[in-house]
């Protein structure tokens, strides 16, 4: 028996690759016979077990495909013809009316990857959510295998490398004088980053007058959102901030050190699957304030601070008590390292590996 | 688990604050706006707000062709309400001096893109 891992596009350092590359690492540990095949792969992942999927081998009955689905792809309707044992591993699409007025392409991915999941829904033996959210999509669009939800692996070991000396010195310095406020993930609607800005319009209105300043960092590529971008650049300029930093694409050292020297992850998104930047937050102390929506609160659990609302002035009094009052922040602190003992490499490898054998060879553990 | 969001939410609300900060531009008035030219098409009613001494401008006509070059610019026209630009303000907000060297860069740069495309369409 093998066990094939399917997906669209293998990426360098993107949740769902990660995902997909640490349950590789993981099924070898547990003894099984694992590959990865993808339609496209980043030129930077060159490993044995990572494939073009045209060079997919004739499957047999007994061999077991893992299918990560997040996209639209003619891919998705092929695994349904598959010879062989079929599981699911559900990271979500973004709704397509996100991306309507800046990327067609990706408009049309998202709004096919919908429609082709509910094709999907009779395809596989059981599936693997990233959240609870992710699973009650599922059931409202049919699903009726066996589902789990099983967060998303996270290689924590990665965030021990060095970060960038340049941000750390840049940015970690004068922090008497100037907070950072890093949002990080891609520059995209659905993660409404107008919203985080309006915060900053806000809170400079409200707290521009104190000694202290706030920088408001977007840390995250904007490739295929240009257009998006454009104008997060024009909104911040129309109303004339100049503490507004976008970093568009950075090496991962980078991104190390905007966590280091972070003083607070602010999150304004209106769609997320699972929201692993949260959870890189928690892992790196910084208190996060977060809108409540989608699977954000779930990945939150009972710690950081949500918003009910993007009133921007409510946000920027929200970010203002989390950057100023020290116990408070050092008790959010204490909460998200209780909550990221939930996302550890140990804990969800094991609640996967489980689920699988349970799944694959009727193995109750 | 504590109970600080209990904390912040109760001295959020006692603030009375909520609600009070108008953002004096609407994102959504942007959203969409960019043609495939790279252009962001601002109506002549929104021309107050953007007639910022900091607000990159360049006119359309000459450069249109090679506005999509330039993904980290953005690049404005004032249209009127029959969709023609409006040369007339595009001009006005060209004067800012503070702009100048900006807008020089940025100009050479079109203009040395427009030569190259010249030659390449001379060469076909």
């Amino acid at each position: 028996m093998r066990v094939v891992q399917i997906l669209v596009t293998l990426s360098f350092g993107d949740a769902v690759s990660n995902d997909c590359l640490a349950i590789h690492k993981l099924l070898e540990k547990n003894g099984y016979k694992s590959s990865i095949f993808a339609e496209n792969i980043d030129k930077r992942i060159n490993a044995s077990y990572v494939k073009k999927y045209s060079s997919l081998p004739k499957l047999k009955a007994d061999d077991v495909i893992l299918y990560h689905l997040s996209t639209g792809s003619e891919l998705n309707l092929k695994v349904k013809d598959f010879p062989c044992r079929k599981f699911l591993i559900y990271h979500n699409i973004t709704p397509s009316h996100y991306f309507a007025s800046y990327n067609g392409a990706t408009t049309k991915l998202c709004a096919m990857g919908a429609d082709e999941t509910i094709l999907l829904k009779d395809t596989f033996e059981a599936g693997f959510c990233d959240s609870q959210y992710n699973l009650d999509e599922l059931r409202k669009i049919g699903y009726t295998c066996p589902l789990v939800v099983r967060p998303i692996l996270i290689p924590f070991e990665d965030y021990k490398k060095k970060p960038s000396q340049e941000v750390v010195d840049k940015f970690g310095s004068n922090k008497d004088l100037v907070k950072n406020v890093i949002f990080i993930g891609r520059i995209a609607p659905n993660k409404c980053q107008e919203d985080i800005i309006s915060t900053a319009y806000a809170y400079n209105k409200l707290y521009g007058d104190e000694k202290c300043k706030v920088r408001f960092i977007l840390v995250g590529s904007a490739n295929g959102t240009e257009k998006y971008l454009s104008e997060l650049i024009a909104f911040a300029k129309i109303l004339e901030l100049d503490n507004v930093i976008f970093t568009k694409q950075i090496p991962f050292d980078e991104i190390l050190g905007f966590y280091k020297t972070a003083d607070c992850l602010l999150c304004m998104s209106e769609h997320e699957g699972f929201c692993v930047p949260l959870v890189e937050a928690m892992c790196f102390d910084v208190p996060i304030l977060a809108y409540k929506a989608a699977a954000v609160p779930e990945t939150m659990g009972d710690s950081g601070v949500l918003l009910e609302t993007k009133d921007p002035a409510t946000s920027a009094m929200y970010l203002h008590e989390i950057l100023f009052e020290k116990d408070l922040r050092s008790q959010i602190i204490e909460d998200e390292r209780e909550r990221l003992k939930r996302f550890s490499y140990d804990v969800v490898s094991k609640e996967f590996i489980d689920t699988l054998k349970q799944y694959i060879e009727g193995v109750k553990s | 688990m504590s109970n600080v969001r209990k904390i912040i939410a109760e001295k959020v609300a006692s603030t009375n604050l909520s609600g009070t900060i108008a953002i004096p531009f609407d994102f959504k008035k942007l959203r969409g706006k960019i043609t495939p030219s790279g252009t962001t098409r601002i109506p002549e009613e929104n021309i107050d707000i953007i007639r910022k001494p900091d607000v990159v401008l360049v006119p359309h006509n000459p450069i249109g062709r090679v506005c999509s070059w330039f993904m980290g610019f953005f690049v404005y026209g004032i249209y009127n309400s029959q969709n023609k630009l409006n040369k007339e303000l595009t001009s006005v907000l060209l004067e800012s001096e503070r702009l100048a060297d900006e807008r020089e860069e940025l100009l050479r740069r079109i203009s040395d893109l427009d030569i190259r495309l010249m030659k390449m369409e001379k060469s076909k």
